[in-house]
């Protein structure tokens, strides 16, 4: 799939370019790469939360409705049928989403209300019973978001986010504004949930500790397109594209003072990308090949690509 | 002379929330040495531990309530500013907010060698931002003529390091150098760090959240909560040997990149409780205890004092010799 | 060269203001205005005098403009009226945003970089001023200093009021301006604290200066015209204000003399209009949230 963003009529920047990626059941899935390499937007494609000035094309195809075309369907019936129900969305900077002049139960007794179509009262009852299912005492519904802190919200949000037993749950950057302790807490609840309900988890985050520690599979991104593909062993062990092992073997790690070296230059200007692959100024191993033209994604081992011409077969 | 390059003694500083508001003590009766030689002293703590506040106490921004801060043993508000800057220089964690956006960067680079370095020569002052650019890895010609936003955030935050060293300062303050910046260039800045305390001889204050890059390149660590130093030492020991439980959760919380620690990551659980920031703010005795498995009764009442164990000071209860 | 700079600077803003249909619509607005209230320099001597023409006449087509829109019931040309009016209320607008949104500026700056007693001092004058209640003191003042009232000491009279608003605004940008890193780093590049006002300070807050002169613009106009029609303006003096009053005296309303009402509400509907485009179009392109688009 293709995500463009368009900034005016004649420059557009192409956030997300070429991308296919599939998710499996039971599955939690890390999607890496630095600020702009285009992760975000992939998210937000895969959610069909397409707005102005985001445009997407290709198709984003959902087992569970025989292959609908997520893409092709009007936002009303994506809010009817899709959103929180198949799939939800966990946003970056969680803790400030939710709105302020509502309490924390009336967010709860909303979204029950709308999705099962059951009283007010009775709606309220199963937020109290679920909301201690997922750790908290239940006079945080009686609270405003204000009133609680920044990682009790965070707690709700997640809470809200996996109420009606999605499937899928995207999560972008859910823990970046938080401590090292509160990280863990809520990475915790995530993937606890996920095996729970056997949902697909989806996460974004350009911190490779958080993908080393709870992902199956990782997808690299960088200019907008993903580079690398791997179940994440693997791909932590012996990462193949040159962009996977600066950003692994560049991460300072506690007990090992090894002298590190970083990548140099700075990622590309998506409005006027470098010919070739885009990574190839940057790259230690640049080939004459690379700077003219794009590489092919190659299948190196079982469920492992990577997009480079080091390893293609000529 | 003063073996110390920088004394902390007792500093507290209360900041009050709103006009009517409760106060608090965003920084609480801290005392830290920075010694004469060249190292990399880190604060580290979660948003909220006061590590920026102590910094800019450190930097004479905020004027500490109770306490005095004594650099080459005088007290620093004896010292006048223009002398000050010369010996300590700030570095910032946004390197876009770092510089007027209105005003080209290399502005405050002349300025610094002008007023602060002292050059009244202009082509030496050229020569000198030259030099110092070349040395953190900038062309003079890339950059003399371009505003804030034709530069990168790498760039930027290496513009930010030559104006720092212009003057050659005795130290300088990095609050959250690079938590702004991409993972990939993180490591270029934090290796010219180590290059400029080797060359240099300038030591750092270091300030952050991240514990692997200060085990990377810090020799000493002050681990700071709610405003006090909990535990200070040799980074090395500290972190490979924590004594406060504090100390302890944060390493263990901390993902590490590599999937074979992941079991015992995921094991280790984390009890969530829900504590109220505002106690422990204003708590009387240590001010772990609503999280602190190891709560004791004195906990509540008394904070403990700097208990040594081995060459490491930690503030508690558990380490009272009996 | 440094000049040159700074007016390129001016002429860019100026270009990309003028990507607005709101701005081109304001100042076109404007430009017909002032060319209009040019032409009260033209003016015969006579036009003062009652009873040069026939009185209560609608417009009409004659070899000179005089009657063209038509006399009063005091028999003076109610073109000529219209056209003093305008140059003299623009006048009255313009003087006063000069002084009160100037004073405006100073004190502000002054309560944004001033700490502990002076800054509540400050803040204690901005906002008492903010909250009294305008017109009535106004009139007060009017009553008082009748006699010497001058279409030159009205601004003086209204920037009393004028500058709080002004003053708040600036404060509230300056201080937010002073807090922000790179006045950390210029300060620790031994910028001396005057130039930092001026050269890191400054830039941002005279963008919202230039709204604030244009709102205060609108404000006196608009003030001038309430005093008039408590009849406490300079009733001898053509403004925008004075016309409504005597419109009002000579029940020119009851009596179906439309020509004689309709220029001043026009011209004051049209003087607003304009003005608020334009401050609305500079506040837009000086906030970039409100520019919308991604950033």
């Amino acid at each position: 799939m293709f995500g463009e963003y368009v900034i005016s009529p004649q420059v557009s920047i192409k956030a997300v370019n070429n991308v296919s990626i599939e998710l499996k059941k039971n599955e939690v899935i890390g999607i890496a790469g630095e600020s702009g390499c285009g992760k975000s937007t992939l998210i937000k494609i895969l959610y069909g939360f397409l707005q102005p000035p985001l445009t997407a094309s290709g198709k984003v195809l959902l087992n569970t409705k025989g292959g609908l075309d997520l893409l092709s369907v009007s936002e009303d019936y994506k809010r009817e049928n899709i959103w929180w129900k198949i799939m939800s969305y966990i946003p970056q900077n969680s803790m400030n989403v939710l709105n302020p002049f509502m309490k924390i139960g009336d967010h709860f007794v909303e979204l029950l209300r709308k999705h099962l179509k059951i009283e007010k009262d009775e709606a309220y009852r199963v937020a109290e019973e679920y909301v201690m299912s997922m750790g908290m005492r239940k006079d945080v519904l009686k609270a405003f978001p204000h009133q609680l802190s920044g990682g009790m919200r965070q707690r709700v949000v997640v809470s809200l986010a996996l109420l009606l037993k999605p499937s899928i749950i995207f999560a972008d950057e859910p823990t970046t504004a938080v401590d090292v302790v509160l990280q863990k807490v809520l990475l915790q609840l995530l993937t606890d949930k996920q095996k729970e309900l056997g949902a697909t988890l989806v996460v974004v985050t350009h911190d490779m500790g958080v993908h080393a520690m709870i992902t199956q599979k990782v997808a690299v991104m960088y200019a907008g397109r993903v580079v690398e593909e791997a179940p994440t062993e693997p791909l932590f062990e012996d990462p193949k594209h040159p962009y996977t092992q600066a950003l692994i073997n560049s991460l300072p790690r506690l007990g090992d003072d090894r002298p590190r070296i970083g990548l140099s230059g700075s990622p590309p200007d998506l409005r006027n990308p470098p010919p070739g692959c885009e990574f190839h100024p940057r790259c230690p191993y640049a080939m004459d090949i690379c700077r003219r033209e794009k590489p092919l994604r190659v299948k190196i081992d079982k469920d492992r690509y990577v997009v480079c011409w080091l390893y293609a077969k000529r | 002379m003063s073996t110390h390059l920088l004394k902390v003694e007792n500093v507290t500083k209360v900041f009050r929330y709103g006009i009517l508001g409760f106060k608090f003590r965003a920084v609480d009766d801290v005392s830290i040495v920075i010694e004469d030689k060249p190292m990399i002293f880190t604060i580290a703590g979660e948003s909220g531990s006061g590590k920026t506040t102590l910094a800019k106490l450190i930097l004479k921004i905020y004027r500490p309530e109770q306490g005095r801060i004594l650099f080459m043993g005088r007290d620093i508000y004896r010292i006048d500013d223009n002398e000050y800057h010369r010996c300590i220089q700030p570095i910032m964690q946004d390197p876009y907010a770092s510089f007027n956006p209105m005003q080209k960067p290399i502005r405050y680079l002349r300025e610094t060698a002008r007023n602060i370095a002292g050059i009244r020569d202009e082509k030496e002052v050229e020569e000198r931002i030259a030099k110092t650019l070349s040395y953190v890895g900038l062309n003079y010609v890339d950059v003399v003529n371009k505003y804030p936003h034709e530069f990168s955030g790498g760039e930027l935050q290496r513009l930010a390091i030559a104006r720092a060293l212009i003057p050659r300062p005795r130290l300088i303050i990095a609050d959250e150098p690079v938590s702004m910046l991409d993972a990939s260039l993180r490591i270029n800045i934090i290796n010219l760090f180590k290059k400029i305390k080797e060359d240099l001889g300038i030591s750092f204050i270091y300030i952050t959240h991240d514990l692997a890059t200060a085990y990377y390149m810090s020799n000493k660590i002050a681990i700071m909560f709610r405003g006090t130093v909990v535990e200070l030492g040799d980074a090395r020991k500290v972190l490979s040997n924590p004594l406060h439980p504090y100390t302890q959760t944060l390493i263990e919380s901390l993902p590490e990149p590599s999937p074979k620690k992941r079991r015992y990551w995921m094991e280790k659980k984390i009890k969530f409780s829900t504590y109220i920031e505002e106690e422990e703010f204003v708590i009387k005795g240590c001010k772990y205890v609503f999280r602190c498995p190891y709560t004791i009764d004195k906990c509540k009442h008394v904070l403990p004092p700097y208990i040594k164990v081995d060459d490491t000071e930690v503030r508690c209860w558990l380490y009272e010799k009996k | 060269m440094y000049i040159n700079t700074r007016i390129r600077v001016f002429i860019d803003v100026l270009k990309s203001l003028s990507r607005y249909g709101r701005f081109r619509v304001g100042i076109a607005i404007i430009a017909i205005l002032i060319a209009l209230s040019l032409i009260s320099l033209a003016s015969p001597p006579r036009y003062k005098q009652w009873y040069v023409y026939p009185k209560d006449r609608p417009p009409q087509l004659t070899s000179s403009i005089d009657m063209i829109l038509g006399t009063t019931t005091n028999g003076r040309s109610v073109f000529w009226i219209m056209v003093n009016a305008l140059a003299n209320s623009l006048c009255i607008g313009l003087l006063t945003a000069l002084i009160g949104s100037h004073i405006g500026l100073l004190i502000g700056l002054l309560a944004g970089i001033s700490r502990g007693k002076t800054e509540l001092g400050f803040i204690l004058l901005i906002d008492s001023f903010v909250v009294l209640p305008g017109l009535p003191i106004l009139i007060v003042l009017a009553l008082a200093l009748k006699q010497s009232m001058t279409i030159h000491t009205i601004p003086l009279i209204l920037s009393v009021i004028a500058w709080a608003w002004p003053a708040r605004n600036v404060r509230s940008i300056a201080l937010s301006v002073m807090s922000r890193d790179f006045i950390t780093i210029a300060s620790f590049s031994g910028i001396k604290f005057r130039s930092i006002l001026l050269y890191e300070v400054m830039p941002y807050v005279l963008g919202w200066h230039l709204t604030n002169f244009i709102n205060t613009i609108i404000w006196a106009i608009g003030m001038e015209t309430a005093l008039a029609i408590f009849g406490l303006s300079i009733l001898s003096e053509d403004t925008l204000g004075t016309m409504l009053y005597w419109v009002l005296n000579f029940n020119a309303l009851f009596r179906g003399l439309w020509w004689w009402i309709l220029p001043p509400i026009v011209l004051l509907i049209l003087i607003f209009i304009g003005f608020y485009l334009i401050s609305v179009s500079v506040s837009t392109y000086l906030n970039p949230r409100l520019r919308g688009g991604v950033a």
